[in-house]
């Protein structure tokens, strides 16, 4: 087996960037500004951020899944992973700030220790994780504890949108959203089935 | 070669969706940067009161430079008479007006528009704020007055008396009529205020800003006032603003029912005769006046600001805004301590020719104990005429509440016109106003039961539709609930700060449906609908003119069955007679009010106008004996003095 810590990063090409950084930066004005056409724009923005964060870790997602284990990682799964996390993070700063006064006990009061608790974690394991990306070499070709870990990440993230935006639907937006990207990982899930397929 | 192309446009793209956003975002921390005022209750009740934005913004500030010019078919009543267009709808002039040299315009706002208006940055309804100035609505527009001597002079403002040159629903539907205009759009506005006022120049950004935000404010009032006509109906116009045949409330009276049932309810309030005289607002402490609104409805003073602001129109998101809510409880706080700490210039002090005998007082004092104070309590006389004793709350009914309607004891009971009390939904209007602002979680929750409680109730009453309804409102309840996730800041009832005993279980007991015994005492529902009125102290009632809560008598002597009460009389800017305590009304001539500046007919007639009862002492005023009227001169005179 070769020294994985020795492989070629992924070919890296300017537009991955530019067109996920695009992709967030108009989800970003999207919430931002379209908010000021709402009866209430602070609600609207802390839901237009989960949905914007939703939009964006579908693309990665994707990729996640058709990749995983069988090729390399991109470049664009590691910046649509990235901005996604930015932007859940926007929400957490609004949704904590402006809806809970800077109080985080009180979300854990108001939702109950089993959703709040998972929220928080969320937070904090998925930037771990974009840590980790940005600093190990072997984040496309991950092995050992490493790929279970990312392994386990793509799961936990996207079973908390699921939570979030299928089962608790919140609202049409939240269902909407939720749904295509369950309809993405599925899609995702039967095409890499179907590529092992054929290539066995 | 493309693909370069196409990754610089989506990185200067991105770069400058960024910079927008992240740049709108810090301008709005810059408009809406606020640090609560210091100061004690006189100075900062006072600003809140008579300055303070409630998220009650009319229209822009600049709209308001120009309205007359752009706008002038909307606000004309035909009645003007040389009053300028603010004067005609009752609003109270600026001190500093007359002595203004230069053009009004933005910039010197404060020395032309009138006593009580505010000078605010919220963009109405989503109470976001911007560099758009606007001017709106505060407590004083309604609750400061002036009296109008015999000379014509007017006396300084008072704080905390009603406005009863008010007309103040006549001004809604000049504002409706006036932005629902297709011809008036943002540039013609800019483009009038650039002529009235050429040397103003506002900053790049701000006058891009105010721009878009303009031509936003105009499509999006147009459109609510538009789509609202199903609920409200096309405004009225000209004469018909000043017609109580068309506008029935008229000068110094809103229809507050007629407007929360709206708001509350999503219910029209078209046949709604609930007339309330704007009333004066002394005296709130919660020992004087445990209970507020005519009929008692209200306990906690800041639910009475609360409900004051949301009834006239001001969102529920507004009232969340913190510079809002300082405002709020600030002028609750302003009111309980106005006429107690915060002195009011008693009677002597208005009319010292008319300052009546110390001897006539006193025997006033005398018939005051015998026929009023078991319901009112009463006032020391004071050595000093130009200072006031305390209040003095004791009385064997005094903080009771007097039915009308069925509720009415078989003597007949209070006897005055029941509209007020008796009007359709009534019942339904204290759960549909406790859960439009959701509590904290706890609280929520119990909401939450009480909308379902109302749900079961109604099917049980065989009143599906009903139960319809109540679904309705709690899922407007479930949305709101979270978008105030920790509780609406003015929700109530709520611990006081520093109150150590007090736990949300034992606030639940206060909350409504609550009450069933209109004499519990004491009352502690935050919020009843009884048809009752409620018998309180009558701080300055000189100011309290025209008398009862439908203003349907125009002066004390009318009121206490000195003289007999006018069935006509016709009300606007009417002079102030300190002989009769109250207002010279006069009749109309052929049932018409000729007079200009009293165009509006009062007719006692006209459902929910009736002047009747409170008929104390229970004399004849046209067959009074000679001890009759000097005991009644000599109430009057005590009543001068209170
Ligand atoms: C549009 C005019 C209007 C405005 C603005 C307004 N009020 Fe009132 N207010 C009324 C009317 C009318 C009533 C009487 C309601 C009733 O009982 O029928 C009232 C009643 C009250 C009462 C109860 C008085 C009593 O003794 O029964 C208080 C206190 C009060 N208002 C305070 C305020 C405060 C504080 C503000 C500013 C936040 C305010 N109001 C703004 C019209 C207004
Ligand atoms: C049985 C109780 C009761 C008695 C007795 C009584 N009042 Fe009243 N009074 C009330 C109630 C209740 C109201 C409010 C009625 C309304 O607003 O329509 C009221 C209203 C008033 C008002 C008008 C307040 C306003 O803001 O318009 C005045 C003034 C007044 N009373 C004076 C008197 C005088 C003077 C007497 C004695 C001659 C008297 N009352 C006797 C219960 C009473």
């Amino acid at each position: 087996m070769a020294d994985l810590n020795t492989l070629p990063p992924p070919p890296f090409r300017r537009e991955q960037f530019a067109i996920s950084l695009l992709a967030f930066s108009l989800l970003f004005a999207f919430s931002t500004l379209f908010g000021l056409t709402q009866p209430d724009i602070t609600f609207f923005r802390t839901h237009a951020f989960a949905w914007s964060s939703a939009l964006l870790v579908t693309p990665a997602l994707y990729i996640f899944i058709r990749r995983y284990d069988m090729a390399p990682l991109t470049h664009w799964w590691r910046l649509f992973w990235t901005f996604a996390w930015v932007m859940i993070a926007v929400h957490l700063i609004w949704g904590l700030g402006l809806e809970h006064d800077w109080r985080p006990l009180t979300v854990f009061e108001r939702q109950g220790f089993w959703i709040a608790f998972p929220i928080f974690l969320l937070q904090g394991l998925w930037l771990i994780d974009i840590a980790m990306s940005w600093t190990r070499f072997d984040w496309a070709w991950p092995t050992g504890v490493y790929k279970y870990w990312q392994g386990f990440m793509a799961v936990f993230v996207f079973a908390n949108f699921f939570v979030a935006m299928v089962i608790f639907r919140n609202d049409t937006e939240s269902l909407v959203i939720g749904l295509l990207q369950t309809a993405v990982v599925i899609a995702a899930f039967l095409l890499r089935w179907n590529e092992r397929e054929q290539s066995l | 070669m493309i693909r370069k192309v196409v990754n610089i446009i989506a990185i200067v793209v991105s770069c400058l969706a960024l910079v927008a956003s992240l740049g709108w975002l810090w301008l709005e921390g810059r408009w809406s940067a606020w640090s609560p005022p210091q100061g004690d209750v006189a100075e900062v009740g006072y600003d809140a009161f008579t300055k303070g934005a409630f998220g009650l913004e009319a229209f822009p500030l600049k709209y308001a430079v120009v309205a007359g010019r752009v706008s002038s078919a909307a606000f004309t009543t035909t009645v003007e008479d040389g009053r300028s267009l603010w004067e005609t709808y009752g609003f109270l002039p600026n001190s500093k007006a007359a002595a203004l040299k230069e053009p009004l315009c933005e910039s010197n706002a404060d020395q032309w528009l009138p006593y009580g208006f505010a000078v605010t940055n919220y963009v109405p309804m989503t109470a976001v704020q911007t560099s758009l100035k606007f001017a709106g609505l505060t407590c004083s527009s309604c609750h400061s007055g002036q009296l109008r001597h015999a000379d014509g002079t007017l006396s300084q403002p008072i704080s905390g008396m009603g406005n009863m040159d008010l007309d103040v629903i006549a001004f809604t539907d000049a504002v409706r009529n006036a932005v629902m205009d297709p011809d008036l759009t943002a540039d013609k506005i800019l483009d009038a205020y650039a002529k009235v006022c050429p040397d103003e120049s506002t900053g790049l950004i701000d006058g891009i800003v105010e721009k878009i935000m303009l031509g936003g404010w105009l499509s999006g009032v147009r459109e609510s006032m538009g789509g609202d006509t199903a609920k409200y109906g096309l405004p009225y116009h000209g004469i018909q603003m000043k017609q109580a045949s068309d506008i029935p409330a008229g000068p110094g009276r809103t229809r507050p029912f007629c407007s929360i049932v709206r708001v509350a309810m999503d219910l029209p309030g078209d046949d709604n005769y609930a007339y309330s005289k704007i009333p004066v607002v002394f005296e709130q402490n919660q020992d004087l006046r445990p209970r507020a609104q005519f009929d008692g409805s209200l306990g906690d003073p800041v639910t009475r600001s609360f409900i004051a602001a949301y009834a006239s129109g001001a969102s529920i998101k507004a009232l969340s805004k913190p510079e809002i809510v300082h405002n709020i409880k600030a002028a609750a706080a302003y009111t309980e301590q106005l006429g107690i700490a915060i002195p009011v210039k008693p009677f002597a002090a208005h009319f010292p020719d008319h300052a009546p005998a110390a001897a006539d007082v006193e025997r006033g004092l005398t018939v005051f104990q015998e026929h009023c104070a078991d319901c009112h309590g009463h006032r020391p006389i004071a050595s000093d005429p130009t200072k006031v004793e305390p209040w003095v709350a004791e009385g064997k009914y005094l903080h009771k509440m007097e039915g009308v309607g069925p509720l009415a004891p078989a003597d007949g009971g209070l006897g005055v016109d029941a509209e007020r009390v008796t009007f359709r939904y009534a019942h339904d209007l204290p759960l549909a106003i406790w859960t439009t602002l959701p509590g904290n979680p706890k609280i929520a929750a119990v909401q939450e039961k009480r909308l379902d409680k109302a749900i079961i109730d109604a099917q049980d009453a065989k009143a599906p539709a009903l139960a319809y309804f109540w679904q309705k409102q709690k899922e407007k309840f479930l949305l709101t609930k979270r978008q105030y996730r920790l509780g609406h800041p003015l929700y109530f009832p709520a611990c006081k700060e520093g109150d150590e005993t007090c736990t949300d279980e034992s606030l639940l007991d206060r909350a409504p449906p609550c009450s069933l015994d209109v004499n519990a005492d004491p009352q502690t529902c935050e919020i009843t609908a009884f048809e009752a009125f409620v018998n309180n102290p009558i701080p300055y009632a000189f100011l309290r003119a025209p008398y009862l809560h439908n203003g349907s008598v125009p002066t004390m002597a009318q009121l206490i069955n000195l003289e007999k009460r006018p069935d006509q009389f016709c009300r606007g800017q009417n002079v102030y007679d300190p002989e009769m305590l109250g207002y010279t009304a006069p009749p109309p001539v052929d049932g018409k009010c000729t007079d200009p500046r009293q165009a509006f007919l009062f007719d006692t007639g006209v459902r929910g106008n009736g002047n009747g009862g409170h008929n104390y002492p229970a004399w004849d005023p046209d067959a009074l004996t000679d001890q009759q009227r000097a005991d009644l001169q000599a109430l009057l005179a005590y009543l001068k003095t209170i």
